[in-house]
């Protein structure tokens, strides 16, 4: 498997060239985007890599799972009684839909609309205890004990932020958001900058292969009707707009974020955590769709065949 | 199995008293809202049944993906410069957008914008020969050489078919569809007239979850690229504007069409075919959905479980 891994790492290096590296948070334009690197976590917990899997990045629109998880934990389906369950067929941060029109809420938690109302609903006393639960479920989820919160990011995402503040501020005029909407924002931005690397990736991908139970403890983590509807997500709406195009090219359940990271949960078989910072037109990365469909191929896992 | 889906069957009854049969053709709205029934075909060819399933009813929207695959392999994924691969988030015929923003073209194949771009590209030199184009190919799906088209229905359509009309030359005028409009739409209407039973709905189905392939012949029918192109489209768009939740609460490869019937594809298990022709605001079966939901959860079938 690592072998495989290296061949896709090496055929899949030049697609970098096709793409742009995020830039409408300027901490991540810094990104090298020339960097690639892929992990994948089986069921047993066996563990293979190639490329530049050392390298920290920010979690970005992949940390909306996480939070929906964790709301889902505190709310159950009542959840859905303030978002959606449908692809809107627009870009992740438009500002032209930001509800449906028949019921009122987000399409879905994986625009952004969506995820600032679910990140609102994340019980806690204050910002701090929310932003400190979301971290905590991200080490449970990774069997990593150092996720950490990277500053440069967060200051940057804090100055620049000014479309999702319009965002929140038309959900609260709709009471879909209940709570204080600054404090909503600070902990969107600080989920968003939350740092982790391809092995993270890969074991939030292997925890929701494996029906929301860890792979390196056996401890459920994520009650498996919860992990089905992210899995669920992911794979109606987890690539942007390009959602359709991702489920017939590859066919795997998978989020992207804007740090070029993708993460991926095969059910019953592997978690995948891939990078590539540089972006196509929807936001997703070039090198790290190419290096899914390559493997997907390889292994035949496609959820269709 | 039988006694499974007999009880199914019974248990689900009582939700065909919800919703409505569907009016806006009005030959539809003559069936009987009472009826309901269900066929399982594996892929050892065994046949399971429970509840009216010598019902005949016209095949509607779920010719679309029967078409699609007839399109691609008239012209490969071609097909795919004039009609896209992303859920809209809007209803099957909704006049709101028919083309995607970015790219002109309409979302997907399954909203009627890009069902009828669908049926224009398939060859033939008159529209008599791609008719009958289509509808052998669909009696190869099904199985049953005895498949026709039920006149009235057809009829009914043509009378009040000014919406469909409508996006025919909204997408002529954009070039998107090429040839004559009149005679894509009538094959439109006429491939939606085509009268099927549950029966053949789970053949359908069964064809495409044994990857193209007749499980009765063992006979290649279609690729089995196109017939991964197929299930990915069905799961991503096959519910309507409903598709999201759909894939959440049900988790199958289908496709729903208003005369209240759904079929789906199971990959490498099992077609199933369903009727019930009440509907939900959407346009789905309300009894159709329940007893694939029962079928799911009791035989453990959902794609991300």
């Amino acid at each position: 498997m690592n072998k495989i891994l290296k061949k896709i790492i090496n055929d899949t290096k030049t697609f970098a060239n096709q793409g742009k590296v995020a830039t409408y948070i300027p901490e991540l334009s810094k990104m090298n985007k020339n960097i690639s690197g892929i992990v994948t976590i089986d069921m047993n917990n066996n563990i293979y890599s190639a490329g530049d899997t050392d390298i920290k990045f920010t979690i970005q629109s992949m940390s909306n799972i996480v939070t929906l998880l964790l709301a889902l934990m505190d709310h159950g389906e009542k959840v859905f009684d303030k978002v959606g369950k449908e692809p809107s067929g627009d870009p992740f941060n438009s500002l032209k839909r930001l509800t449906n029109k028949n019921t009122d809420k987000p399409y879905n938690p994986m625009i952004n609309a969506g995820s600032i109302t679910i990140t609102s609903m994340i019980k806690a006393d204050n910002k701090e205890e929310r932003i400190a639960r979301i971290i905590n479920l991200i080490k449970d989820l990774t069997g990593n004990d150092n996720i950490e919160i990277n500053m440069d990011v967060y200051n940057s995402e804090l100055k620049t932020g000014d479309k999702n503040r319009s965002i929140a501020y038309f959900l609260k005029d709709k009471n879909i958001i209940e709570c204080e909407v600054c404090d909503v924002l600070d902990t969107y931005f600080k989920q968003c900058s939350i740092e982790i690397d391809c092995f993270d990736l890969a074991n939030i991908g292997a925890t929701l292969a494996n029906d929301g139970i860890s792979t390196i403890t056996n401890k459920r983590i994520i009650p498996s009707k919860y992990a089905t509807i992210a899995k669920a997500f992911m794979f109606t709406c987890g690539m942007y707009d390009d959602s359709g195009e991702f489920a017939v090219e590859v066919g795997i359940p998978a989020k992207s974020g804007v740090s070029g990271g993708i993460f991926c949960a095969v059910p019953n078989k592997m978690g995948i955590g891939v990078l590539g910072p540089s972006l196509d037109e929807k936001g997703n990365s070039i090198v790290g769709i190419e290096m899914l469909k390559l493997l997907t191929k390889e292994k035949n896992l496609c959820i269709f065949n | 199995m039988n006694l499974l889906l007999k009880k199914i069957i019974a248990e689900t009854k009582k939700y065909t008293k919800e919703g409505n049969v569907a009016t806006y053709i009005p030959e539809l709205g003559r069936m009987d809202r009472n009826i309901s029934g269900v066929s399982i075909v594996d892929m050892n060819n065994n046949i399971y049944s429970a509840g009216d399933t010598d019902v005949k009813f016209t095949i509607q929207s779920m010719s679309k993906p029967i078409a699609l695959l007839l399109a691609l392999m008239d012209n490969g994924e071609k097909v795919f410069d004039k009609v896209g691969k992303e859920p809209s988030g809007d209803s099957f015929n909704s006049l709101k957008r028919l083309a995607t923003h970015n790219t002109e073209i309409p979302f997907n194949p399954m909203v009627n914008a890009g069902a009828i771009v669908v049926t224009s590209m398939i060859k033939g030199n008159s529209k008599e020969e791609k008719f009958n184009r289509i509808l052998n190919f669909f009696k190869k799906m099904t199985e049953n050489s005895d498949l026709s088209v039920n006149m009235d229905v057809f009829n009914s359509e043509l009378k009040t078919g000014d919406k469909n009309r409508s996006i025919g030359y909204f997408l002529k005028e954009n070039n998107i569809i090429e040839e004559d409009v009149n005679d894509s739409l009538e094959n439109y209407f006429k491939q939606c007239s085509i009268e099927v039973t549950c029966t053949d709905l789970a053949y359908l189905g069964a064809t495409l979850a044994n990857d193209g392939v007749s499980v009765i012949t063992n006979e290649r029918i279609v690729p089995s690229r196109y017939a991964t192109i197929a299930k990915a489209l069905m799961f991503t768009c096959g519910m309507y504007d409903d598709s999201g939740k759909f894939a959440l609460e049900v988790g199958i490869p289908s496709k729903s069409g208003v005369s209240g019937g759904v079929f789906s594809a199971i990959p490498n298990k099992m077609g199933i075919g369903v009727i019930g022709p009440s509907l939900d605001k959407k346009g789905n079966s309300i009894v159709g959905i329940k007893i694939l939901s029962e079928i799911v959860s009791e035989k453990k079938l959902s794609l991300f479980s």
